[in-house]
């Protein structure tokens, strides 16, 4: 499966790591030279990690990940909004079908389920599981 | 009139001055806390510290009775999202934002925002009008200032000199309305027609095409 990921910060490097390690292949775009340094050297020098120095909302950055074969796009920067409008061009202009944006705040989550966007929410992940621990323990 | 504006930078702030002395009822939301505090000295109580896409901040803002909401953030991605938000939770009947980026406004106007207004076609459609060869004459705005009646003169060693109208791709939504040779005679744009040099070609063309319709009719050989 080929997989673009835009932003390089915490969730979307380790985001990139994991999905690797799955076997997929994996572009990771991200404008900030020094965020994309904590990505595993050695997978990034065989390729089987590609990283991409650009800004992840233009449509020459999408293409230049080769976005034409991508099969998952997953918007994962820190900003919600810019999140939202990379996920929709993504999706709109592209044609991807599976898409997923990360947001912070749980209000956008009824938006883009009706624009046929995942969202991940990383404080409700967080709190569901550290709920379960809770109930578990108990 | 009740209208909420995000941003009270450039755009929004004598914006929101013109719609006040219009007698609209204004809100406007910007997450400076200087430049609200111009905007309260200036405008009165109607501005207040807050993000343009956070629901909560919207709805503080008066969302919920809100007619139109205006985005003109320098933000594009704050834009795009103030505005579906405004759809989508607040059932915002009409939606306008401010786009930057070229790039942006099909995804903008895809996503369902009513009137989109593309800051650099602006400024490239004003240009035109400023280059003397082969100029660009904005004759009439119509509906709403969605459209507008130009008048494009195509020079001489024009790349579409010679072309039947039938061969050429207008951009979206533009309609020739009459063609006016070099002698002043006018010719009926039938699909058979063939362009000349000088010729001056009348349009309908919505104000977002005018400068794509403006390159493509002057574009050189």
């Amino acid at each position: 499966m080929n997989v673009i990921i835009v932003g390089a910060g915490n969730l979307g490097s380790s985001l990139a790591q994991k999905i690797s390690d799955l076997g997929h292949q994996v572009t990771i775009i991200e404008k900030n030279f020094g965020a994309a340094s904590s990505l595993p050297r050695g997978r990034v020098n065989s390729g089987l990690l590609k990283v991409i120095h650009s800004d992840g909302s233009t449509a020459s950055a999408m293409i230049e990940a080769d976005i034409a074969n991508a099969d998952v796009f997953i918007a994962a920067t820190g900003k919600d909004s810019l999140n939202g409008l990379t996920a929709q061009k993504a999706k709109m202009i592209f044609g991807i079908e599976q898409v997923m944006t990360v947001v912070k705040d749980p209000d956008t989550k009824n938006l883009y389920d009706s624009l046929g966007i995942t969202t991940i929410n990383q404080a409700a992940l967080v709190s569901n599981q550290l709920a379960e621990f809770v109930t578990q323990e108990s | 009139m009740y209208l909420v504006i995000v941003g009270g930078g450039k755009v929004g702030e004598p914006l929101a001055s013109s719609l006040i002395n219009a007698g609209h009822e204004v809100f406007i939301l910007d997450h400076n806390q200087q430049t609200v505090a111009a905007l309260q000295r200036e405008l009165g109580m109607v501005a207040a510290v807050g993000e343009a896409t956070s629901v909560r901040d919207l709805n503080d803002a008066g969302a919920t009775r809100a007619e139109v909401i205006i985005a003109t953030t320098d933000s594009d991605e704050d834009n795009l999202a103030a505005c579906q938000l405004a759809r989508n939770h607040f059932d915002i009947q009409r939606t306008i934002a401010v786009v930057h980026s070229p790039e942006n406004a099909e995804l903008f106007e895809r996503s369902g925002i009513d009137m989109v207004i593309s800051a650099t076609s602006l400024i490239l459609a004003n240009l035109a009008t400023a280059i003397p060869s082969h100029p660009l004459i904005r004759l009439m705005p119509i509906g709403d200032h969605l459209q507008e009646l130009v008048a494009i003169k195509l020079p001489a060693g024009g790349l579409l000199i010679g072309r039947k109208l039938s061969e050429i791709t207008l951009p979206y939504g533009t309609n020739i309305i009459l063609i006016i040779t070099s002698e002043g005679k006018s010719k009926k744009p039938d699909p058979d027609i063939r362009i000349e040099a000088e010729d001056e070609v009348i349009a309908l063309s919505p104000t977002n095409s005018t400068a794509e319709l403006w390159i493509l009719l002057t574009e050189l050989r």
